[in-house]
């Protein structure tokens, strides 16, 4: 007897961390999601969006911008596209600040046809 | 025995097929309500149906001659049902796994993945399979235990309807992360923000701060993935995110190799190598139409003069519930005194009627067409089992 279907979201991380910045230069955020599933981003700064999708390599402030004590909020969320794994992994990579950072996560679907939802919340900090 | 015995013979044999086939269809309803096979966004057949073990080529007990290229799974496990009468429980199992994919890949996205060099294909398609069935008679029962491997030299590209279809869920999980966001994170951070200025450069009030806003962040996330209006969102965008399964289109040319160990009584003392192989095969996939060839060596360790080459071709069709194909292998024996070339043709027919559960039937001659039982006329089940693979959602 067919089912209904059932969406069903889980999430993987929630967590916040903190990357060291020069206070007036822009940062770039790259976000990769592996094992070949598919995913999409929001990034909002200090509370309002800045951008949406794919993200790769996003600007984030202009120089002469005074980003410390900025809030950088990622969500991801992430679906099973790979049927060889029910696998999932965010990467989340900053640059331009003291130094460039990775913030690698992973996790597994529970159950096929699951969201998987990655939120990451990072305070910019001089 | 008499006409009238001959047909009660018959009459119970296949009364017992249908007792057993009825069986194993119950046991796979009650055993799992969540069984019936839907086909919305069901992935195309080639990416859903691990091709059975190339050990099973070995051990003589394949329904195909040729099989298609491998999709890998972590772990995948294939029941054959291929008694003529499907008189009993199923007597051949194969277990096969892909190295590359018992591990997590976070550098690897999917569109990394549309195109790989030759080393990236045979690491990402490698898989290990492990073999065994009952390949004697009754009589003189032998069972045969094998292992081989195989992986893809080429294995294709990611479709341009993939492709598609991936950007698309791309751009609508954005959408929805951003709606979701919108709804339980904005107001935090900016008071997140204002605390933290507020808190200056004393670090214990700081840890308290980033305590409480961690713990309020997580309880306002999980209240808005219960919100009716996020619900809706997402159930509205489902059709954005169907058929996400990557297929693999164009040339692929895969290898594989085995061994089989007999062992007559089922005894271990009595093992000895049987049969083993090597062969390639080469293919091209569309969606719905794959060509597929095969150059095969098998040898016989028992018999080296049963050594024979094998060369052939089947062609394949397949949309998201079942697979209808045709096969001829031409076949040449080492031996210079067997003058006689030999021949398989047939066809093969196979539905997904539940969850994980094929039916397969296949009908045609086989190699030797004056000895018993070569005949092809076969009707059974494959169970074929990944773990947690994929959704039929």
């Amino acid at each position: 007897m067919p089912q209904e279907k059932k969406v069903t979201e889980e999430i993987v991380v929630s967590e916040t961390r903190e990357y060291n910045i020069d206070s007036r230069a822009p940062i770039y955020l790259t976000i990769k999601i592996g094992d070949a599933q598919v995913g999409g981003t929001a990034v909002s700064l200090d509370g309002n969006n800045i951008a949406e999708g794919v993200i790769n390599n996003l600007m984030i402030g202009k120089t002469g911008d005074d980003l410390s004590n900025g809030i950088l909020n990622c969500l991801t969320k992430v679906k099973q596209s790979n049927p060889a794994t029910m696998r999932n992994s965010v990467t989340y990579t900053l640059t331009g600040g003291v130094a460039p950072k990775e913030y690698p996560f992973e996790g597994k679907f529970s159950q096929p046809g699951n969201t998987a939802i990655y939120q990451l919340t990072l305070i910019l900090s001089k | 025995m008499n006409i009238s015995e001959h047909l009660s013979s018959r009459n119970g044999q296949l009364r017992k097929t249908l007792i057993v086939l009825s069986v194993w269809i119950l046991f796979s309803i009650f055993g799992n309500p969540d069984l019936f096979a839907q086909n919305d966004s069901l992935p195309s057949f080639n990416q859903l149906r691990t091709p059975t073990s190339p050990v099973f080529v070995l051990l003589g007990v394949e329904p195909s001659s040729i099989e298609r290229p491998n999709s890998p799974s972590d772990v995948a496990v294939s029941i054959l049902n291929r008694t003529n009468y499907a008189s009993s429980l199923p007597r051949d199992f194969a277990i096969e796994m892909s190295p590359y994919w018992l591990f997590s890949h976070p550098e690897l996205s999917w569109s990394d993945d549309t195109l790989r060099n030759v080393l990236q294909s045979i690491v990402r398609t490698v898989t290990i399979s492990v073999a065994t069935a009952q390949i004697g008679d009754e009589q003189q029962p032998v069972t045969g235990l094998g292992a081989s491997v195989r992986t893809s030299i080429v294995s294709g590209t990611t479709s341009g309807e993939s492709k598609d279809n991936l950007i698309r869920a791309q751009k609508e999980l954005g959408k929805q992360a951003t709606f979701l966001q919108n709804m339980y994170s904005a107001n935090l951070d900016k008071q997140l923000k204002l605390d933290l200025r507020n808190a200056g450069e004393d670090s214990a009030k700081k840890d308290t701060i980033l305590q409480k806003y961690n713990s309020e962040k997580r309880a306002a996330l999980e209240m808005a993935l219960k919100d009716s209006t996020y619900i809706a969102l997402v159930q509205k965008g489902q059709s954005s995110l169907q058929d996400l399964a990557a297929v693999r289109e164009g040339f692929m040319l895969e290898l594989s190799a085995g061994i089989v160990m007999n062992y007559p009584n089922n005894s271990t003392d009595s093992g000895k190598v049987g049969r083993y192989g090597v062969w390639l095969t080469p293919s091209y996939q569309t969606r719905d139409i794959s060509t597929v060839g095969v150059i095969r060596f098998i040898g016989n360790n028992i018999d080296p003069s049963q050594n024979v080459f094998d060369i052939g071709g089947r062609i394949i069709y397949t949309n998201d519930k079942y697979a209808l194909s045709l096969e001829g292998v031409f076949r040449k024996s080492t031996n210079a005194k067997e003058k006689k070339d030999l021949y398989r043709i047939a066809g093969n027919f196979e539905y997904l009627v539940l969850k994980n559960v094929w039916l397969q039937t296949t009908f045609g001659r086989d190699y030797t067409s004056s000895t018993n039982g070569s005949l092809i006329a076969q009707l059974g089940l494959a169970f074929n089992f990944s773990k947690d693979r994929f959704s039929y959602d």
